[in-house]
């Protein structure tokens, strides 16, 4: 028992290198001769190896739960509530909202507003015309220098070519004479207590005001029109128009 | 905060042989490796869980063979770890099921398996009972044996951190445990047949 206990003892030291160079040289040369002692070996050498096993099973499974949480990306299932889906919804449409604002301040334009809304005026359109002088006549052949050469050569103009030769400075883009003669038209009326072209003045002066860029002056008109049910020029500006032009004095 | 800490491939094996840094190197082979090898399982009758499972098996078996110098560098590591990594997935779908498609697939892949870790992969089982024997030994015993073969401490220092009157005392102690432990895992001559083939520390 105790010559069992010593060999187990040596074994043992063996194992953890602690015997010196010829110690272990003594013990080999007895393990080659005694099966059981070195089956005992065998088994002191297979212990050691599963408690090494063992610390690093236990060392990778404790670095496992920390690396799980690291690499893990969580796929939490997206659950919102009504309040949030709708608050949600309303930024993004007021997302959408603000990007179209924007998109409008910045494309507005005088010169868009002016091609949005501009048409020819036609001669055959006017009202209470009966003879077709040679300014009128000029104009329904679209030459605008002519009109307005011709007006400046008459000594008593009627409102009527009055009209025709602001309408040619319009097309001529000679703003200030547009605007000078339609405002001229307007007064005349109203100081003789007539309407003759007078919606048509007013639509047309608001859009040399608004081609000069001039909107202060310009809005309150198409505001008027706007406003005026039986205005001539009523139905052409709609409440949307009208924002683009405050959008635009708003700008400016 | 981790610093996180890059290798080589001869750089790992090398931490990996000396043992130091070893924590870094496991973090390392997780972070580059697990979510490719995972992979595999899942792809192949396992679920989540198999595959963390069969990854933990993986970098244990990956480190001993580096250690015991078995992995003879013909191959990358990620090849190799992926070896590894299929090899003990299809041996445990053997263990599950024995029986039809399992044990054909397993049967075809076995060919590829590098025969010097074969023995290794198929002791998995035999190593899963050895966690059963260790919690039967005392946590004394376990701190003891763990300190000294597995974390190489000199009985000195398991001496600062344990309530033994002195060395002698602790040394006796030591003795006592292994041969309990070693008493533990012969009782079963099938167990310690399998884990000698498995852990091949009888060469």
């Amino acid at each position: 028992m105790d010559n069992n206990n010593s060999n187990t003892e040596r074994l043992i030291r063996y194992l953890d290198a602690e015997l010196s160079e010829a110690e272990s040289e003594a013990l080999r040369t007895e393990l080659a001769n005694n099966t059981a002692m070195q089956q005992e070996l065998d088994n002191l050498v297979l212990t050691k190896g599963v408690i090494k096993n063992y610390g690093l099973t236990q060392k990778v499974s404790g670095i496992h739960q920390a690396m799980m949480q690291e690499l893990k990306v969580p796929a939490k299932p997206v659950v919102r509530s009504l309040p949030k889906m709708m608050m949600r919804i309303a930024a993004g449409i007021i997302l959408l909202v603000g990007l179209f604002g924007l998109y409008q301040y910045f494309a507005v334009s005088p010169g868009n507003l002016y091609n949005d809304q501009y048409s020819d005026y036609q001669v055959a359109t006017m009202r209470g015309t009966t003879n077709a002088g040679d300014i009128e006549k000029a104009y329904s052949e679209k030459k605008d220098d002519e009109v307005i050469l011709l007006y400046r050569q008459k000594q008593n103009p009627s409102a009527n070519e009055q009209f025709l030769a602001a309408q040619a400075y319009l097309n001529v883009s000679d703003l200030n004479n547009a605007i000078m003669l339609f405002n001229s038209l307007l007064e005349k009326n109203k100081a003789n207590n007539t309407d003759t072209l007078n919606d048509d003045a007013e639509y047309y002066l608001a859009l040399s005001y608004l081609k000069k860029n001039e909107t202060t002056k310009a809005l309150p008109l198409f505001k008027k029109i706007h406003d005026d049910k039986n205005h001539l020029y009523h139905d052409k500006i709609s409440s949307w128009y009208l924002a683009k032009l405050k959008l635009l004095n708003w700008k400016n | 905060m981790e610093v996180i800490k890059n290798f080589g491939d001869e750089e790992l094996l090398q931490v990996i042989r000396d043992d130091i840094n070893m924590d870094a190197a496991i973090r390392y082979l997780y972070r580059n490796y697990f979510e490719g090898l995972s992979i595999y399982v899942q792809q192949n009758q396992g679920n989540r869980e198999d595959a963390e499972d069969i990854f933990q098996e993986t970098i244990v078996a990956f480190i001993q063979l580096v250690q015991q110098n078995r992995f003879r560098g013909d191959a990358s590591i990620k090849t190799f770890l992926f070896a590894i990594n299929k090899n003990t997935w299809l041996n445990e779908l053997k263990r599950r099921s024995r029986a039809g498609v399992r044990e054909a697939i397993f049967e075809t892949a076995k060919e590829t398996v590098d025969e010097g870790i074969s023995g290794y992969i198929a002791g998995r089982e035999a190593r899963t009972q050895v966690l059963g024997i260790m919690d039967k030994l005392g946590e004394g015993c376990k701190k003891i044996l763990l300190a000294f073969y597995y974390e190489n401490l000199s009985m000195k220092e398991i001496l600062n951190t344990m309530n033994y009157e002195n060395d002698q005392v602790l040394r006796n102690k030591k003795h006592k445990c292994l041969k309990q432990l070693e008493q533990l895992l012969t009782a079963d001559p099938a167990l310690a047949k399998t884990l000698k083939a498995a852990l091949q520390y009888g060469q």
